[in-house]
């Protein structure tokens, strides 16, 4: 265990960015190798201390850390009260924080502090095969379904450990074959309902089924119902003899409804239309008297409210109504407070709402702002909220070696681009929750801190340095809606509006040299996406000066360090994604194919994948091999065939050399699937003392 | 105003008993008001007001005269027929499965059915009773008697019905036609699209071109009450339980069979600037339209009404 331990600091050690305290940098690798290599705690011990006294909050953090571990080596109970300083004093270092309230969890017993904390519980690499767990209420069984064989498991929470009760024959290509979802653990843990799915006699119908929790043990069907497409369970009834269904019927309908589990007959509490649907979370309040659930308000699905409805359909009452959306309620233990998801704010917090008799009975209160899109899973007795943390396409930038494969440092961002002086990387940030808003971010390489921009409507586009360094061009505007480039001063952190462009152009431009001229590639037909021309506009005054179109499409471009010419990339087939090179001069002339079999990463997806090489040279691109693995290739700009660089880094988005040619910043997408619980919400509905 | 009465909507119970469950097919949640529980006194009350022709001011008619029983709840007019004879403008809507409704009137412009209840009792052309001559005769406020008016009302519940049976379940409840019926009325004949839910109505307003005639609307319906150019003759989609039983059809009462809705709908029913964009030419043939007809009829079942 604490090799693993200390294997995993020193992995996040050696991902961190560089050091602010060198000299304690060094001091730390010398107190890391005493322990590691001679044993020697009592002479490191006084060196980690010294290291934690840094200003460099990371470095000390992690000097901590060793300290911690080490005392933990030598029995001493110093080691508590020293994971118990990371997580009080260093909130900000979160990877440090987490490693020690693991540590203290593991030496039996929950931290002193009694703030709301967020732990990490499985993380995203092995979270990429099961679906949606619910937990039980003593927070040590999560039920759930391995999406690649369609099994029934059940997670040991504290473990990790699954069980597999009931084997799927899911095919996850071509989703065919049975397999389960939905599945909740009976309050006394010894039965498990479930839908299953992929019967070959009914293949569009699901059914819902039980089984005693043990492996291998025979399940039995309840709802066979070819009215039902799909009936995901919600809860057991308190009394163990129904299980409640939200049911998604083939006319289109919902039904919130308790199934009998011994004849499979349905008691319907409320139904719904197809437009204002019930989420899939609703939740049996503990007494087992209400069930909490949200369903959509408008048709366009920007609004869901949480209402409560007796478990006897008795009476119902809209909980929680403000406009946006309202979803994923869930009782405390006490069943005096819902704890719901709520957009309101603009971001995705977490709120709460006190209850009495299926009633509000207070005001709204902020449990944690920006929690960022979770599926909840269930809230444990002790009061841990455990959800999943789903994103898609979490954007991090990355700063690699040209011909090696892994990363020197990474950080949250898109669209990396280093300043004229090598020392700064600028990229933008979508804020957690809100895909489609980001803020521009400087990260200095020498110091680790950052400057952020914020500005209405900013989006994910390429920011580009103007040759001051003292400035970098950002803009507004959504794919389809008109643009307006500003330039952003980093000193005082105005944005100067320069330029405005239609609906018909895009961000993805190119800056030149001397900063006074930006290049966009735009489209002449608004019906279509493709890009066919490229327009150059005077920063100076906001005017276009002129536009050519070259003899090919354009799905990427970029401009050569002397300004003098562009790089083309372009889609000859979607079907085989195959992509021609090309160059031309920025007055249009001179059009020169230089490569014509690509293998492109997508139809209309090399935006930001190509870039020149700091002398001007070559031209660099991104190629997807049959694999999808993404490979950075390099051409002469003269011409030639491509060369690989040795470079290769999965779901590439966007690349930018340094100025010396010796490194690479770049992009990529990843999706992360995390099993994460909320500690110590006692405070929300226990008075204090 | 609906998501003011939707929030407060609720049953509210003491310790009494409660109403019984519904008949198969029904919601186990009724939309009462807080502020109007259902109790047993009170729905029996309501019970002998709906059927009391003192109701009237000549004494002829009561509720019930336009909401017959044996009619599941409707009068088979093509028009309403108030005291002295006079004929109204619409067609006297069933009143069953109202307590789950969302709003009342063929135009939607009661939010509550206490709100609707006292409406038809003071309109000179239907029972035409002043506020003063409703105390006098019931010995109660106005209030009292539409409350009890409504609460009974809530408790006309129509389901179990052949097609009830069959979604629960019981394969042999339809017969072949009938769930070819089924099939046409969830597809092709894009019924569902208005006719959904279990009682058979999305609670919204659709303009069908009924009342256009002479290019011009007739009857602008719900427009009347939102104001808003989509409602320009609009009108509530009515429930198809116990359909068979209902006719003639249409706000106006204008189709005398329920062939002849069909045969509105497999045209396209009446093309006018406002007609309701799920509407569209269906083109059925002889067979479907027997078929989606037999369905229809399937949604015949049982009506409680009263406290059980």
């Amino acid at each position: 265990m604490k090799h693993i331990f200390l294997t995993a600091m020193m992995m996040t050690a050696a991902a961190v960015a560089l050091a602010r305290d060198p000299a304690r940098e060094q001091t730390l690798q010398r107190a890391i190798d005493l322990v590691e290599s001679k044993g020697d705690m009592a002479k490191a011990m006084p060196l980690f201390e010294d290291v934690a006294r840094s200003a460099d909050k990371a470095l000390a953090a992690r000097a901590l850390l060793h300290l911690a571990n080490a005392q933990e080596r030598q029995g001493k109970e110093q080691a508590r009260a020293t994971y118990e300083r990371i997580v009080k004093e260093f909130g900000n270092q979160t990877e440090a924080v987490e490693q020690a309230r693991l540590r203290l969890a593991a030496l039996g017993g929950a931290p002193q502090t009694r703030a709301i904390m967020a732990r990490l519980v499985v993380p995203a690499d092995k979270e990429k095969s099961s679906g949606f767990d619910k937990i039980t209420a003593d927070g040590r069984f999560g039920a759930g379904e391995d999406w690649t064989t369609g099994d029934l498991i059940v997670r040991d929470m504290t473990t990790g450990k699954i069980t597999r009760l009931l084997p799927g024959s899911l095919d996850a290509k071509s989703w065919t074959g049975r397999y389960v979802a939905w599945p909740v653990l009976s309050p006394d843990q010894k039965q498990i309902v479930f839908a299953r799915y992929g019967d070959p006699k009914t293949p569009n119908q699901g059914q819902l089924w039980v089984m005693p929790n043990i492996p291998g043990a025979k399940p039995r069907l309840i709802s066979d119902n070819p009215e039902y497409r799909n009936l995901p369970a919600q809860a057991w009834s308190t009394d163990g003899k129904s299980v409640l269904v939200t049911i998604e019927r083939v006319d289109k309908s919902y039904q919130l409804a308790w199934i009998s589990v011994a004849d499979g007959s349905a008691k319907v509490l409320k139904s719904f239309d197809w437009k204002h649907y019930p989420d899939y979370h609703a939740r049996l309040s503990p007494d087992g008297r209400y069930i909490a659930y949200s369903a959509e308000v408008r048709e366009d699905f920007t609004e869901s409210h949480i209402n409560v409805i007796a478990s006897d359909g008795s009476i119902e009452t809209v909980l929680v109504k403000t406009a946006g959306r309202n979803d994923q309620p869930v009782w405390t233990p006490d069943g005096s407070h819902i704890l719901f998801v709520s957009n309101r704010s603009g971001a995705s917090d977490l709120w709460s709402i006190p209850v009495h008799e299926g009633k509000p009975a207070g005001v709204v209160s902020l449990v944690k702002r920006d929690i960022g899109r979770i599926a909840n899973i269930g809230m444990t007795r002790s009061g841990s909220l455990y959800y999943y943390s789903k994103q898609d396409g979490i954007e991090y930038a990355s700063i690699a070696g040209l011909s090696g494969h892994s990363a020197s440092e990474k950080f949250v961002g898109n669209m990396p681009r280093w300043s004229p002086d090598g020392k700064y990387i600028a990229l933008m940030r979508h804020r957690p929750s809100i895909s489609d808003t980001a803020d521009l971010v400087v990260h200095s390489l020498d110091s680790g801190e950052e400057k952020t921009f914020s500005h209405d409507g900013l989006r994910g586009s390429p920011p580009r340095w103007f040759p001051d360094g003292q400035s970098i061009l950002v803009n507004t505007g959504t794919p389809d809606m008109e643009k307006v480039f500003y330039r952003v001063d980093l000193k005082s952190g105005e944005f100067h509006k320069l330029l405005t462009v239609d609906r018909l152009q895009t961000a993805v431009s190119s800056l030149s040299p001397d900063g006074k001229t930006l290049y966009l590639i735009g489209r002449s037909d608004p019906k279509t996406f493709v890009f066919d021309r490229v327009v150059a506009h005077d920063l100076t005054t906001g005017r276009a000066l002129r536009e050519f179109k070259p003899a090919v499409g354009i799905s990427g471009f970029a401009l050569s360090p002397d300004g003098s010419t562009l790089a083309i990339a372009s889609i000859m087939d979607p079907q085989t994604k195959e992509a021609r090179l090309s160059r031309v001069a920025v007055d249009g002339s001179d059009f020169r194919e230089l490569y014509n079999s690509v293998r492109a990463v997508a139809y209309k997806a090399m935006f930001d994948r190509i870039a020149w090489t700091g002398d001007g040279r070559g031209i660099l691109f991104v190629e997807s091999d049959r694999n999808n693995n993404f490979r950075l290739m390099r051409i002469s700009a003269e011409a030639g065939k491509p060369e690989y660089t040795g470079f290769e880094a999965p779901g590439i988005i966007s690349i930018n050399p340094h100025p010396d040619g010796s490194r690479i910043a770049y992009s990529a997408a990843k999706q992360v699937n995390e099993i994460w619980a909320l500690d110590n919400l006692q405070s929300i509905w226990e008075k204090p003392q | 105003v609906k998501s003011v009465a939707m929030l407060a909507f609720g049953l509210a119970l003491g310790a009494e008993e409660r109403l019984g469950p519904p008949p198969l097919g029904l919601d186990l949640l009724l939309r009462a008001p807080e502020s109007n529980p259902m109790q047993r006194g009170k729905v029996e009350l309501g019970r002998r007001l709906f059927f009391d022709k003192n109701l009237s001011r000549d004494g002829t008619l009561a509720c019930a005269g336009c909401h017959d029983p044996k009619l599941a709840f409707s009068d088979g007019r093509v028009v309403a027929r108030g005291i002295h004879g006079v004929d109204g403008t619409r067609n006297s809507p069933a009143l069953i499965n109202r307590g789950y409704g969302e709003s009342f009137f063929w135009d939607g412009r009661a939010a509550t059915l206490e709100a609707q209840a006292i409406e038809p009792i003071l309109n000179p052309k239907e029972l035409g009773l002043s506020l003063e001559e409703l105390d006098q005769r019931t010995g109660k406020k106005a209030s009292e008697v539409t409350a009890a008016l409504a609460a009974y009302v809530r408790t006309i519940r129509s389901g179990d019905s052949p097609y009830d049976r069959y979604v629960a379940g019981q394969a042999d409840a339809l017969t072949d036609l009938e769930k070819r019926g089924m099939a046409l009325f969830r597809g092709k004949a894009r019924c569902n699209n208005c006719h959904s839910g279990p009682t058979f109505t999305d609670e919204q307003f659709h303009n069908t071109g009924i009342t256009w005639r002479d290019g011009r609307l007739f009857d602008e319906g719900r427009f009347t009450v939102s104001g808003r150019t989509r409602d320009h003759g609009a009108f509530k989609t009515p429930s198809l339980r116990e359909v068979a039983r209902t006719a003639p059809y249409m706000h106006d009462g204008s189709l005398a069979r329920l062939e002849d809705v069909i045969d509105f709908y497999s045209n396209g029913a009446l093309a006018n600037p406002y007609l309701d964009s799920e509407i569209r030419p269906l083109h059925l043939s002889a067979g479907e339209k027997r078929a989606l007809l037999d369905f229809l009829r399937s949604l015949t079942g049982e009506i409680r009404q009263g406290w059980q």
